[in-house]
């Protein structure tokens, strides 16, 4: 259906088109051009009012109905007074998809797309998240893939205001992850939302739920989940850093101790050992105040409710395996793994998870580096979590480089990648922004944060500030080098996705 | 100013009657000829209109182009639109000598005796020709029309009075709608200033009759919309004999917001006839190109030197 002509536009900017009357097309729509044997893919980024009445005579019309009463009447009125939109192409095909270096001719057709246009992108990935979103509409036969395995380890950053979906997109991605063998995901869950439970539909009413391990410390309230302890004899001085504040003396305390007291630094400190006879046993280093300090540092974070365990933490014996290898063993097997960190503190769960992370990606290194034909066979791993800021932000990073900061910069190349969730992008460094290349845009109000994220984008989406911060829940911008344009998306509802069966789902989806 | 006190002490403020036309008497004015038009009323209508521009200037010779407009309007629907280009060369060679053509072929046109005018005034007086001509084509092909024309109902040679003829004999109705007109009164006054003064508190309305005696084409003054600041002449054939009824449809097609109180498909018209500056620029070129192949570009040379000073002095 022709819905407009081109009146004008270059390639640096914006095409310009004289949409027909009644052409039911909103910021965000996407149109097709076909032209010089070119198909022009464009976008709507912005629509107005246009007249070939000089401005003066509209002022004058209205203030003749509104002084005078006198009706507006108007002849030929479709053919002068009419809307225009601005738009951006964002690709052309001509023998395959470039990007765009040329125009379309005055007066050529403008149209709506339907589900024949975007067939292309049935073959452009895997996880399945939404589908092809039309302005405010959307396309239910054309279903935005994902390609994940390319995806994941080169960092996906989701970013909403609240309320606008971030947790919804997440949840319908994983369950896609859950469909490929290729994709570990290690979930940090400090809101308890992602597994589900009483009256809340999580990924454990995914079909695929045997491939999923939840870590949580109600885990004797949750039947199949296992139980949330870290052992102190496992943490190393490392697995502070970065994580709560230390000082220098304290950092160096943290390594005589452990140098010292080997698996049991921690436990020597707070419990077995009065700080003088630890000071004395350390060669009179370190001092007493320090030892203070940091006993106090470090019980405080470990949140010991009766002296020696707490919800998460613990400084007695082991028994059995760590948690941190129940996680390694459940990733190498492909599963998701749910962290819940969600009764624990600020420190508490970021030491919980830092640690957890970090052994995961120490492993990979690892064994990339000593046996690189293991280290093929390794699954992709994802790393999600949540306030993103809270470890990557400035703030964070000016009290010394974390694991989740070495992830952003060197993870690419061990096949781990985090997935990265905030409301706050701006908090974000530009150059780790910058290293998420595919970016989940959920409706953005904040001009800095909608700022921060266009800047740092793979693709040109300066155009699109606007539909950013008009999306709605569920309505997404998709940017990432994997694809051959920012992507409107309508997100699935991960309720209404989970209430299918899998076969069902792929009847439904239009597959 | 000066200037303006000047004109107010020659002009006499009490007005007597409308100043002679032609061979008529004016008759002296009065609140009694004014006529409110209330209702408005829809048919099938059509209005002609014209436009003249000279593309090429030779001195002793110029080539215009000259468009004739028709469009149609069901109510508020438009639903007929020609517009037919016509070029025509004028040769000064004592007499005029003159050509025109339409689609590249020579129009089998009888034209009167411009020979009294200017030669760039001719291309105007050709255009008023072939209104009326496209004018008796739409009554010989229709009954029952109503059609506006941009002009009044009179005629400047013999031409033109025997195709006006022709359709005041037509079964249709045929308005003379005039833009502008220099009518007075006989102390001097623009007669459609005073007439305007005189109808204070009507909405609409006509003023007739202005002159004894008239026969044949009848002259009236019409304001179409109490906001508008402009009355228009306008004439209509003296075999109508409703004249309210045909005001009606005039009021109803002078709605249009933009130009209230004028008939909208009469400022189509125009607009789709107007020879705008570009398409002038775009003909002339092509003109320009033509004539360098002859040496007719030599005599285009004698009329050009103002644009050429405009284009050194002023960057035009």
């Amino acid at each position: 259906m022709v819905v407009g002509r081109i009146i004008g536009g270059s390639v640096g900017d914006k095409l310009v088109i004289r949409l027909k009357n009644e052409s039911d097309i909103d910021v965000g729509d996407l149109l097709l051009i076909k032209d010089k044997n070119c198909q022009f893919y464009v976008k709507v980024i912005n629509k107005m009012i246009s007249s070939l009445v000089p401005e003066q005579f509209i002022e004058e019309m209205a203030g003749q109905n509104l002084e005078y009463n006198e009706g507006i009447n108007l002849f030929d009125e479709k053919e002068r007074f009419y809307q225009i939109a601005h738009a951006k192409i964002l690709t052309i095909n001509k023998d395959g998809f470039k990007p765009p270096r040329t125009i379309p001719s005055f007066f050529a057709e403008v149209k709506k797309v339907n589900k024949e246009d975007f067939k292309f992108l049935e073959k452009k990935g895997e996880v399945e998240i939404g589908y092809l979103r039309l302005g405010t509409d959307y396309l239910k036969d054309v279903v935005i893939k994902l390609p994940a395995t390319k995806l994941v380890s080169h960092h996906v950053l989701v970013t909403a205001a609240t309320g606008k979906g971030k947790s919804n997109f997440t949840k319908v991605f994983i369950s896609g992850l859950l469909e490929s063998d290729e994709v570990a995901s290690l979930i940090i869950d400090p809101h308890a939302e992602y597994y589900g439970g009483k009256g809340i539909k999580g990924l454990s009413h995914h079909h695929n739920k045997a491939r999923i391990e939840y870590f949580t410390p109600r885990w004797q309230e949750m039947i199949g989940s296992y139980e949330l302890k870290i052992f102190a004899e496992d943490l190393k001085p490392t697995d502070f850093h970065g994580v709560i504040e230390l000082s220098e003396a304290q950092r160096e305390a943290m390594d005589a101790l452990e140098k010292t007291y080997n698996n049991w630094w921690i436990r020597t400190l707070l419990i077995e050992k009065p700080i003088n006879n630890i000071h004395e046993e350390l060669g009179r280093k370190v001092s007493p105040a320090t030892l203070f300090a940091l006993k106090r540092r470090i019980g405080y974070t470990l949140e010991l409710q009766d002296g020696e365990s707490g919800l998460a933490f613990s400084i007695r014996k082991r028994e059995g395996t760590s948690i941190f290898e129940k996680v390694q063993k459940a990733i190498l097997e492909g599963k998701t793994v749910i962290i819940d960190t969600s009764l624990l503190g600020s420190e508490a769960e970021k030491l919980a998870s830092a640690a957890i992370v970090r052994r995961q990606f120490g492993f990979y290194r690892r064994t990339k580096q000593l046996n690189p034909e293991s280290f093929e066979k390794l699954p992709e791993l994802l790393i999600v979590f949540e306030e993103a800021p809270r470890v990557l932000g400035v703030e964070a990073l000016s009290h010394g480089s974390n694991v989740f900061e070495r992830i952003a910069r060197e993870g690419r190349k061990f096949k781990v990648g985090i997935c990265a969730i905030t409301q706050m992008p701006s908090l974000i460094p530009k150059e780790i922004l910058s290293q998420m290349n595919t970016k989940i845009l959920l409706g953005i109000p904040s001009p800095s944060d909608r700022n921060a994220v266009i800047e740092s984008s793979a693709q040109n989406i300066s155009d699109e500030s606007v539909e950013i911060q008009m999306l709605d829940k569920g309505e997404a911008i998709i940017t990432s080098p994997f694809i051959d344009f920012p992507l409107p998306v309508k997100i699935f509802l991960f309720e209404e996705l989970i209430k299918k069966p899998a076969e069902q789902k792929k009847i439904v989806l239009g597959l | 100013m000066k200037i303006i006190n000047h004109i107010l002490n020659v002009l006499n403020s009490k007005e007597a009657e409308v100043a002679l036309s032609k061979e008529l008497k004016g008759l002296p004015l009065t609140r009694n000829n004014f006529t409110a038009i209330n209702g408005a009323r829809a048919c099938q209508v059509y209005a002609v209109d014209g436009g003249s521009s000279v593309i090429s200037d030779g001195g002793a010779w110029i080539i215009a182009k000259i468009k004739i407009a028709v469009v149609g309007y069901d109510s508020e629907k438009k639903n007929h639109k020609t517009v037919s280009n016509y070029y025509a060369s004028i040769i000064n060679k004592n007499n005029y000598e003159i050509t025109v053509t339409k689609d590249d072929k020579v129009v089998d046109l009888t034209l009167p005796d411009f020979n009294a005018y200017e030669i760039d005034e001719v291309p105007s007086k050709i255009m008023k020709i072939l209104e009326w001509k496209t004018c008796r084509d739409l009554c010989n092909k229709g009954k029952k029309l109503f059609i506006m024309m941009d002009s009044p109902l009179e005629a400047d040679n013999k031409v033109e009075e025997e195709v006006i003829r022709h359709v005041s004999e037509s079964d249709n109705t045929v308005i003379g709608f005039c833009k502008t007109s220099r009518m007075r009164t006989t102390k001097g006054r623009s007669l459609l200033g005073v007439i305007n003064g005189l109808s204070d508190k009507l909405k609409s309305w006509y003023y007739y009759p202005l002159y004894e005696n008239e026969e044949g084409v009848n002259t009236f003054i019409l304001k179409l919309n109490k906001i508008s600041r402009f009355s228009h002449k306008v004439q209509m054939f003296a075999k109508e004999n409703d004249f309210i009824k045909n005001f009606e449809v005039l009021a109803f097609f002078a709605r249009d917001s933009e130009t209230l109180g004028y008939p909208y498909p009469l400022v189509k018209a125009d607009k789709i006839a107007r020879i705008t500056n570009f398409e002038k620029r775009k003909e002339m070129n092509i003109f320009e190109r033509e004539l360098k192949k002859t040496d007719l570009i030599n005599d285009t040379y004698s009329q050009s030197f103002h644009a050429e000073l405009d284009k050194r002095m002023y960057k035009t």
